[in-house]
């Protein structure tokens, strides 16, 4: 086990430095606040990712690995995926047991890269 | 890139011998809008006349899509069909003026940056209703135009939608890591594929918030005419009402700032047809290559063509677009 602070904390204080970095550099060059601003939220983003991204890995090989039928110790969450590809282009008809695995595996990389997303679900515009 | 200095003397010097008049061009800033070209707002002092003008130089030409001349006579095919765009003043061809080829329109003061649009139409009742019937007469009218009009250049697929379908699977079949929620997509654009438009339209092909000027009288121009084409009618409004365009301000789907009533209603009372089963096919469509476009900017950071941090970033945006699919075809009952 390495010391602390662990990958999470560290990530979140080199966002903080990015962070300070943009507001202090006035004027800055074209472009360079605006990279330093998506350094800083890949920084945030990575954090999150140090904390959740194991269990979410192991949680999306798991559903797809049940609506596929296999054994999830045996493949890949790419592997897994890649096959559910084949399978949704050959079959159309499995998009429906398909959609709620992968509604939950989306929601699982928005709480990673950008939470608050699926707030929004377009049931206004749809009911039209 | 151009340095300012550089750019200012090799405008002036074009436009003196295109003018063939004295020019002294003044005030030459570069203006926020537009990622891959430049474009510069100046004054030009001309026989005693002071013109407000801007410049769109394609400084990359390997990232422009068609040559500045075919996008120029664009805004020309936009001007007689009364849609709003910037006036056309000057071509150039040559690249040696300012490092690329560029065209010169007059100036149209107002906000394009969308999230200052959408603080302005905050600021003011009913500008953003507004704003959408505008936009929805101004792609009425477009779509109305005669074809044999349009630069002979344009891309015109025999078969739009067959079209657009090759291309995503394609571009599917060659993504770095599968997408499941893409192929589910692209499975369900072809299942609900609507017939081959009766007739292909001038289509501007980026029609969004960001690409628009706005002012308190609302839609003044539209911009960026580079990836113009003959297709279908309803890929605008698709296109202007996905949710990437809104900008947070998720609940108005016409770009953040209108209704989708209200945008139908101003493309009907300028004549046009809305066809709500087609439109929803090209904003699900619209949402799928937007998000196979972030996929393809990951792909170029990582292959080094196109490196940089927004590229690489991109790539962790392709799940805001797989969540919009899922949720624009989610099944009954789910």
């Amino acid at each position: 086990m390495q010391d602390r602070p662990d990958a999470g904390e560290l990530l979140k204080a080199i966002a903080q430095v990015l962070e300070e970095q943009m507001r202090e550099t006035t004027p800055a060059p074209p472009g360079l606040k605006h990279s330093l601003r998506v350094a800083a939220n890949l920084a945030q983003m990575l954090a999150r990712e140090a904390r959740l991204g194991a269990e979410l890995d192991a949680r999306e090989r798991q559903r797809l690995a049940a609506l596929l039928g296999v054994a999830s110790a045996e493949r890949s969450a790419l592997e897994l995926s890649a096959e559910l590809s084949r399978r949704l282009d050959a079959d159309p008809a499995l998009a429906r047991r398909a959609w709620p695995v992968l509604l939950e595996i989306v929601r699982g990389k928005l709480e990673v890269a950008k939470p608050g997303y699926d707030d929004f679900d377009f049931s206004e515009e749809l009911r039209r | 890139m151009t340095t300012l200095d550089a750019a200012q003397k090799g405008i002036e010097t074009f436009l003196r011998q295109k003018w063939r008049t004295a020019v002294t061009v003044t005030a030459l800033r570069p203006a926020s809008a537009g990622a891959r070209r430049l474009n510069l707002l100046f004054d030009a002092q001309c026989a005693g006349e002071r013109l407000e003008l801007a410049a769109t130089i394609a400084a990359n030409p390997a990232l422009q899509t068609m040559p500045i001349g075919v996008e120029a006579s664009n805004l020309r095919f936009a001007e007689r069909a009364r849609v709003p765009a910037p006036k056309l003043h000057a071509v150039c061809e040559d690249p040696r003026f300012v490092g690329g080829p560029f065209f010169v329109t007059g100036r149209v003061e107002g906000d394009t940056i969308p999230r200052h649009v959408l603080r302005r139409v905050a600021q003011r009742r009913g500008l953003g209703e507004r704003m959408a019937e505008q936009c929805g007469a101004a792609l009425a009218r477009l779509h109305a135009a005669e074809t044999s009009d349009a630069h002979p250049q344009l891309k015109k697929p025999a078969a739009p939608i067959a079209e657009t379908l090759r291309e995503t699977r394609a571009q599917i079949a060659s993504l770095l890591q599968p997408s499941p929620t893409f192929t589910l997509a692209q499975r369900w654009l072809e299942t609900a594929r609507p017939p081959e438009p009766q007739r292909r339209v001038v289509v501007h092909g980026d029609f969004r918030n960001g690409n628009l000027i706005v002012g308190d009288d609302g839609l003044r121009a539209i911009l960026d005419w580079e990836v113009t084409h003959l297709g279908d009618p309803m890929e605008d409004c698709g296109w202007l009402c996905q949710r990437i365009w809104r900008f947070r301000n998720d609940a108005l789907e016409a770009g953040g700032f209108g209704t989708r009533d209200a945008l139908q209603r101003g493309y009907r009372e300028a004549g046009g047809v809305f066809d709500g089963a087609r439109f929803h096919w090209w904003k699900v469509m619209g949402t799928l290559k937007w998000g196979l476009g972030l996929a393809a900017q990951a792909r170029a950071h990582l292959d080094g063509s196109a490196p940089g941090i927004v590229m690489a970033a991109s790539g962790r945006r392709v799940a805001e677009q797989e969540y919009d699919l899922l949720m624009l075809l989610k099944p009954e009952g789910c």
